[in-house]
This record gives C-alpha cells, sequence and structure tokens, in this order.
C-alpha cells in the first residue's frame, strides 16, 4: 500500500456503515481518496422462509435493492451523488468469487467494521483479513478521524521495512506522531541461563536499541523507540497497554511478525488486538 | 496482430534455452566422434558423485506422496470444491498410463528384464535369483518411485494452475517460496531448466525410439543399423511429427494416442494368450510380492560396498530420466486431473499405472525369461542382451504370426514417437510462451525440429550412450528444482487448507437476516405506500 488511491469499504447494512462512511468522508479531506467502493456480502444461507416469502412481491432483484440501499446511505453521508464512490454487491453466497474478485481488483486499502468477537459477529472481518492480499484497516465504532498519534510495534522482523514507509507516509500527510514500540521476548535459547535473566534482559535492550539506531537513521521522523518488558503478559497485551497509555489513534501492525507460520494466514499478535477490538483502529499491512 | 501470428513468446525463457540447445548442438557437431568420451565422463562423474542425492530425493517424494494422500490435504479439491472432473475414471487412468511411459515400456519392455537377468549386478547369471531379482529391479525402475516424480510434478502443476489460478508452467509452483518473484529472472531461469530438462528428457525417448525402429527394419528386412539409418529415420519420422502438429493436431494426436494405447493393448492380449499365460499371471502376483517385501532395501541399494557402475548405467539413468522428462508428464497429467481430489489423484497415479507397467514388463520381460529358462544354452537371452533395439523383435519371434506382430510393434513406436514429439512441443511451447495454451503453431513446429535435432545430434554424437547422458545431466539440475518444488507445494497446500477452514467458518447470521428483514420491510412499505 504505497499509495492511498483505491479504497474498499466493506458495508453490512447495520449502523456502523455510516460510522464508517463519516469516518471516510473525514480522511478524504487528508488523504484525497480517488475511488472508493462500497462492497456488501450477501448471505443467503440461512435466511428463514418468511423473508424468502417476501422476495418477489419487491418487484425487483436482491441486488438491486441492497445496491440501491447502500447508494442511499452513501449520498446521506457525502451529501452528493459521487460518481467516484461505486457499489459492489455480491450474490450466491460465494466468498471464494467475492476474494477473487477484490484481489483482481488491486485495492489499496480495505476498510472493516472492527466488532469484538461477542456472538460471533466479527467473523466475516476476520476471514476477509485473512484471505485477501490487501492491507486492512479495521475501524471501530468510536474511532477518530484523525491519526495524531500512531503505535508502530517493531520486531526487526522483515514486515518492519514495509511499515515504516507506511508510517512515513501518513505522518507526512496527516502529521502524526509516530511511536515505535519493541516487545522483549525471552528466547528459548537463554533458558539454560534463566537464573540472570536481568542481565539477559540489560543485553536485549542493548540490542534492540541498536538495532533501532540503524532504523532512526534511515527514518528520523520516528520517536525514540519504547521497550516493553512484562514477560509475564502477552505481548499483544503490552502493546494494548501501551496504546491506551499514549492514548493513539491508530496502531500499525504487520500482516505476520518474526515468527511466521504460513498456516496461521494472520500473525498471532494482529489476530488477537483484531478480536478483542478495543476502540482504537487497527491497520494491518500485507 | 499479424506479426505475432507465428511467433509470441516470452523472450528471456525462449532466447535462452534456444541459445543453449544451439551451442550444445554446434559443440557436439563440430567436436564429433570424441564426444563420445566426453558422454562418457559426465555421465561416470554424475553417477558416481551424485548418485546418493538421486537414491534419497526418490524416496523423499514417494514418502511426500503417501504423506500428502493420506493427510487431511488429501480432501483438497484440484479446481476448488466446485470442479468437475472433464474425464471418466478408466479414461483418466489410461490417459495416465499412456503419458507416462510410451516408447520406453516398448524398448525396455523386454530388454530391460533380460538384462537383468543375463547380466546380473550381483550373483549368478540365468539362475532362478537372478530371473526374480531381474523383475523385482525392473520394476522398482518403472514403479512407484517413477510414477510418484510424475505425481509430484504434476499435482503441483494442477494445484498452482488450477486452485491457485497461476500460468501453467513450472515457475508457478515455486509461488509460495519466490512469491512474485517468479514473474522474474529467478522463474524464467526455473523455466529454461524445464525446457532443456524436457527437451533433452524427450529426445532421449525419442533417440530410443528411432533405435528401435531402426533395429526392428534391420531384424525383419536386413537394412543396416548404423547411426546414419537411425539419423535418416529420425528426420523422416520428425518430419511426420511436424505435419501432425502444423494439421489439424489435436484431432490427430487424440486419434493416435487412443489407438496406440489399443494396440498395445492387443499386443500385450496376442503374447499372453500364445505366450505362457499360466506363468505370467502367476509370477505377475509373485513379483509384486517380490517387489514390496523388497522395496527398502532395493530403493536405497547405492551400490556401496561394490564399485561395478551397474547402478549409473540402470537405476541413475532412469531416476534422471523420469525427472527430467517429468515437466512433460507432469503438465499432461495435471491437464486432465481437474476435479479429483488430491486422494484420488495420488493413488490414482501412483497405484492404477504402476500395476498396469507391473503388467506390461511381466508379460513381455518375464514370458521372455522364462522362455530362455526352457532353453539350453541361453540363445534367446542373448540374442536379447546383444542389442536393446531388436529385443521385442526378437522375442516376437518366438510365437506365431512374428513378422506380423514385429511390424505392428514398428508402427507402435513410430506412432508413439509422433505422439510424443507432439505433445512434447506443445509442452514445451506452452512453458517458453509464459503458460498460454494456444500459442501459436509455428513455434510448436520449431519445437519439434529440435527435439529431432537434438536426438539426432545425440545419435551423431555417441548412441545410447550420450542419449542416457543427456537424461542424467540434465535431471541433476532439475532434480533440485523438484526437491523444492516438495517444499513449495506442502506450503501451499498448507495455506490452502487454512483458506478452506476459514471460509467454512459460519457467519452471524441471526444479526443479518434482522438488517436484512429490516431493509426488505422498509422497501416493501415504501413500494405499498407509493402504489
Amino acid at each position: 500500500m504505497n499509495k492511498l488511491k483505491k479504497i474498499a469499504l466493506f458495508v453490512d447494512l447495520s449502523e456502523m456503515d455510516t460510522l464508517m462512511l463519516d469516518y471516510i468522508k473525514r480522511l478524504d479531506d487528508i488523504f484525497d481518496f480517488q475511488e472508493l467502493y462500497l462492497i456488501h456480502f450477501i448471505q443467503m444461507e440461512g435466511i428463514s422462509q418468511e423473508i424468502l416469502d417476501l422476495m418477489p412481491s419487491l418487484g425487483q432483484p436482491l441486488t438491486g435493492l441492497i445496491e440501491e440501499e447502500v447508494r442511499a446511505s452513501a449520498v446521506e453521508s457525502f451529501g452528493r451523488k459521487n460518481e467516484n464512490i461505486k457499489v459492489y454487491i455480491q450474490p450466491e453466497n460465494d466468498l471464494e468469487a467475492l476474494i477473487e474478485w477484490f484481489d483482481r481488483q488491486k485495492f489499496d486499502l480495505a476498510i472493516l467494521g472492527l466488532k469484538s468477537n461477542k456472538n460471533g459477529s466479527g467473523i466475516f472481518s476476520r476471514k476477509i483479513v485473512r484471505l485477501t492480499n490487501c492491507s486492512t484497516l479495521f475501524l471501530p465504532e468510536s474511532a477518530k478521524p484523525h491519526f495524531k498519534k500512531i503505535v508502530v510495534p517493531i520486531d526487526f522482523s522483515p514486515y518492519t521495512d514495509k511499515l515504516l514507509p507506511i508510517a512515513e507516509k501518513l505522518s507526512n500527510m496527516a502529521n502524526s506522531d509516530i511511536y515505535p514500540v519493541h516487545t522483549l521476548k525471552l528466547s528459548i535459547q537463554y533458558f539454560p541461563f534463566i537464573q540472570n535473566s536481568n542481565k539477559i534482559q540489560d543485553t536485549l535492550v542493548k540490542e534492540a536499541s541498536s538495532n533501532f539506531k540503524k532504523i532512526k537513521t534511515k527514518y528520523p521522523f520516528l520517536n525514540d523507540i519504547t521497550i516493553l518488558n512484562h514477560h509475564e503478559e502477552k505481548i499483544n497485551v503490552q502493546i494494548d497497554g501501551f496504546i491506551e497509555k499514549v492514548n493513539a489513534d491508530l496502531i500499525i501492525i504487520g500482516q505476520k511478525g518474526k515468527t511466521s507460520d504460513s498456516e496461521l494466514l494472520i500473525g498471532s499478535v494482529a489476530e488477537k488486538l483484531i478480536s478483542n477490538g478495543k476502540n482504537y483502529p487497527i491497520l494491518v499491512v500485507k | 496482430m499479424i506479426n505475432k501470428k507465428y511467433f509470441d513468446v516470452h523472450k528471456p525463457v525462449f532466447w535462452p534455452s534456444t541459445i543453449l540447445i544451439i551451442i550444445f548442438i554446434t559443440i557436439t557437431l563440430v567436436i564429433g566422434q570424441p564426444m563420445e568420451d566426453v558422454f562418457e565422463d559426465i555421465k561416470t562423474f554424475i553417477t558416481e558423485k551424485t548418485g546418493w542425492a538421486f537414491i534419497i530425493a526418490v524416496n523423499v517424494f514417494i514418502i511426500f506422496c503417501f504423506y500428502i494422500g493420506f493427510s487431511k490435504y488429501g480432501t483438497i479439491k484440484l479446481g476448488g470444491s466446485q470442479a468437475e472432473t472433464e474425464f471418466s475414471t478408466i479414461a483418466w487412468f489410461s490417459m495416465l498410463f499412456s503419458a507416462g511411459m510410451g516408447i520406453g515400456l516398448l524398448f525396455w519392455g523386454v530388454a530391460e528384464p533380460v538384462s537383468h537377468y543375463a547380466n546380473p549386478p550381483s550373483g549368478e547369471k540365468f539362475s532362478i535369483p537372478s530371473a526374480t531379482r531381474a523383475m523385482n529391479l525392473s520394476f522398482l525402475h518403472w514403479g512407484f518411485h517413477a510414477w510418484a516424480i510424475y505425481a509430484v510434478v504434476a499435482l503441483s502443476l494442477a494445484f498452482f494452475s488450477y486452485n491457485k489460478k497461476l500460468p501453467l508452467t513450472i515457475r508457478s509452483v515455486f509461488h509460495p517460496i519466490l512469491g512474485d518473484r517468479i514473474y522474474g529472472w529467478m522463474g524464467d531461469t526455473i523455466d529454461v531448466f524445464a525446457v532443456l530438462a524436457t527437451l533433452f528428457g524427450l529426445a532421449t525417448s525419442l533417440g530410443l525410439g528411432v533405435k528401435q525402429i531402426s533395429g526392428g527394419l534391420s531384424f525383419l528386412f536386413g537394412l543396416p543399423n548404423t547411426s546414419g539409418v537411425q539419423i535418416s529415420l529420425l528426420i523422416g519420422i520428425t518430419l511426420i511429427a511436424t505435419i501432425s502438429v502444423f494439421s489439424g493436431i489435436e484431432k490427430g494426436v487424440k486419434f493416435l494416442s487412443e489407438w496406440n494405447v489399443r494396440i498395445a493393448g492387443i499386443l500385450l492380449l496376442f503374447v499372453l494368450i500364445v505366450g505362457p499365460t499360466m506363468f505370467i499371471f502367476k509370477s505377475f502376483i509373485q513379483n509384486i510380492g517380490n517387489y514390496i517385501n523388497n522395496i527398502i532395501t532395493v530403493s536405497t541399494w547405492a551400490e556401496a560396498y561394490q564399485e561395478e557402475g551397474w547402478q549409473g548405467d540402470w537405476t541413475l539413468f532412469y531416476w534422471a530420466w523420469w525427472i527430467s522428462w517429468s515437466p512433460f508428464v507432469g503438465m499432461f497429467i495435471a491437464r486432465v486431473s481437474k476435479g479429483r481430489t488430491i486422494r484420488e489423484f495420488i493413488f490414482g497415479v501412483l497405484l492404477i499405472p504402476t500395476l498396469l507397467t507391473f503388467f506390461w514388463l511381466t508379460t513381455l520381460g518375464g514370458s521372455a525369461i522364462y522362455i530362455d529358462m526352457q532353453q539350453e544354452g541361453h540363445q534367446l537371452a542373448e540374442r536379447i542382451v546383444a542389442d536393446e533395439s531388436t529385443a521385442l523383435f526378437v522375442f516376437l519371434n518366438e510365437f506365431p504370426f512374428s513378422t506380423v506382430g514385429s511390424i505392428i510393434g514398428i508402427l507402435l513406436v513410430t506412432s508413439f514417437f509422433v505422439t510424443s514429439s507432439d505433445s512434447g512441443s506443445l509442452v514445451i511451447d506452452t512453458i517458453t510462451s509464459g503458460g498460454k495454451t494456444d500459442a501459436p503453431v509455428g513455434q510448436r513446429i520449431f519445437w519439434a525440429l529440435s527435439q529431432g535435432a537434438v536426438a539426432a545430434v545425440l545419435i551423431f554424437g555417441g548412441g545410447l550412450l550420450a542419449l542416457q547422458t543427456a537424461a542424467i545431466s540434465t535431471g541433476l539440475p532439475f532434480l533440485f528444482i523438484l526437491l523444492l518444488m516438495v517444499y513449495s507445494l506442502y506450503k501451499g497446500l498448507k495455506i490452502e487448507y487454512a483458506r478452506t477452514l476459514v471460509i467454512s467458518k459460519s457467519h452471524d447470521r441471526k444479526n443479518y437476516e434482522k438488517r436484512l428483514s429490516d431493509v426488505i420491510l422498509k422497501n416493501l412499505s415504501k413500494k405499498n405506500k407509493n402504489e
């Protein structure tokens, strides 16, 4: 996602749609998007017979009806008809077809509603982030449409090199402060020397700081790195605490981290941040 | 558009391949006869120094195939869960069989078992142990290991082109490792190797085919069996193949390959009936048992305690030959296997063709050994071993209507030659045009002619030895590509399986149903109001 021109928003006919459209409208002032696709996936499977019986009396196919509905909400948010806003409705309950179409379109960014994992209501979003090749922004209901403070977890993996240029771009365009953060991990290879854990920790901190120095020469806009080392807590919990502490309004995280296992289509830290669904937006970079 | 009509290639693959082939042909022609020593040295070096790597690799392929077949990945369907099969299972089996071996089985079907029987790697010649071991070794060379190599390549090609929608060329298989770099120089390099391997693997088959035709003609009509005659035959048949490429193509090849299998079947049936029928059935069972019982010992045997060079001439030659033309067979198998699950695919490709091949070897080679064992002095075996290219005809001479049988044999080899050359040029053309299957016919003619040229040059530069060396030396680099392919396919399957799990997870239907019905009801009431 080196440019931000072609944006996809997944709508699900809920109140979230309006909130997300408003949010995008504000972002548009900063980023000047060129195309916005509103995408809806019709899930006919499991729809009750009563509703199916109502269909014929509508006088038009369901896809057309939903398309009108989505278009109307776009007009409502953006104030007028805008031909750069397009609507795509995926009928037939075929998720694979949707993903295929989506990847062909080569979007720069996909935007999805962030719902906590209660009642399985966030499952669709989490499928999309796993299945597409596109970077994905998760928006919680309470998201504020500005990026003043952005947290970027750094694990010195190849993904770090993908995250930082994006952070740089955002910082230039939206005037944001970038907070790099690194969580120390005591690897198994230190196990025989564990009695000396303070000393090891010092070495690790030094190593991370010197690694970061190299990064900082390439990306001078970064703030100083914060190193988290609460070993008893999981990485996502530590990062979550840090975000709340600096009161950040976005976190940019790689699709995968250092330990990438292809069987997990998304890294475990990103996955946990998404499924815990707090009140900050999460940008998962592919 | 008109300029493109006869030429539409992916330049970074087409030109390096073409130039390397031209260099090879030129060197061999310029050096002439001394080239035979060069081939000998190359072959000895590769088989002595890297033989062990081939032996490990072919066993890795088998283990991998069985693992994939039995594992949870076995349920993945080639072409996605909605894909349907294009051919009936019977038609599929017979296509698998005819694709893999063809000429090779005609050439070696009699010659190989008898050779092992007459010149065993160790122990006494013409004895019962050497006979059973002869069948065992022949089964090893034509059995599971060969088909596991094909299965790996075919499955990778089918998976990445049908499920992942990548172009149908070898480079696509490496997408999980290389990502979009497969479209750059790395992918080009892989495809160049694939082209060279296919071309030399095919040239080996074509060379064997033409040697056998010439051997048959000499046996029947006393024509001299020299490399000059062989090269003239090669030119003649390559031209026929070129005409077949140029004309109606698809239909012609389909017609020929169907009849190839039928005529081969008739030949098999003929020998089965007029030959030692009961012996064939009994030994078929016994040979299979023997093969299964000894498979680990024989397939890991590496000539460690003896330095005979036997293995280089036989086992390693086969492994390298199968590997070198695996892109060809693999692509063919991939094309006909859409809609099969991976489990069906693995066991279909591994078991059925293997059993048919075993039956062929038992009926031809096994019978030859049986007949020879009844004779004092072992003249039959001696005559068969004296010249592999006439082995089939010497054998058929033992039966009634032997002239008819031999003529059928010659025609069969010729027709296999034409179909191999035709479909081989299609495969090479597909790779050199970047995965297009409908590239202009002119290119296919070019490749048909180059295969013929390479085969001719190989015969000129050293006959059978040169053919074997060509297969072995292009097989070696491709061996490493295949090992990488195993890893890449595994990674790809892992991701695919994870994706199918994610897709099949059910959504939150209750909330969605409510919202959908709200929209519908709202519109209904709006519509009613308007009316």
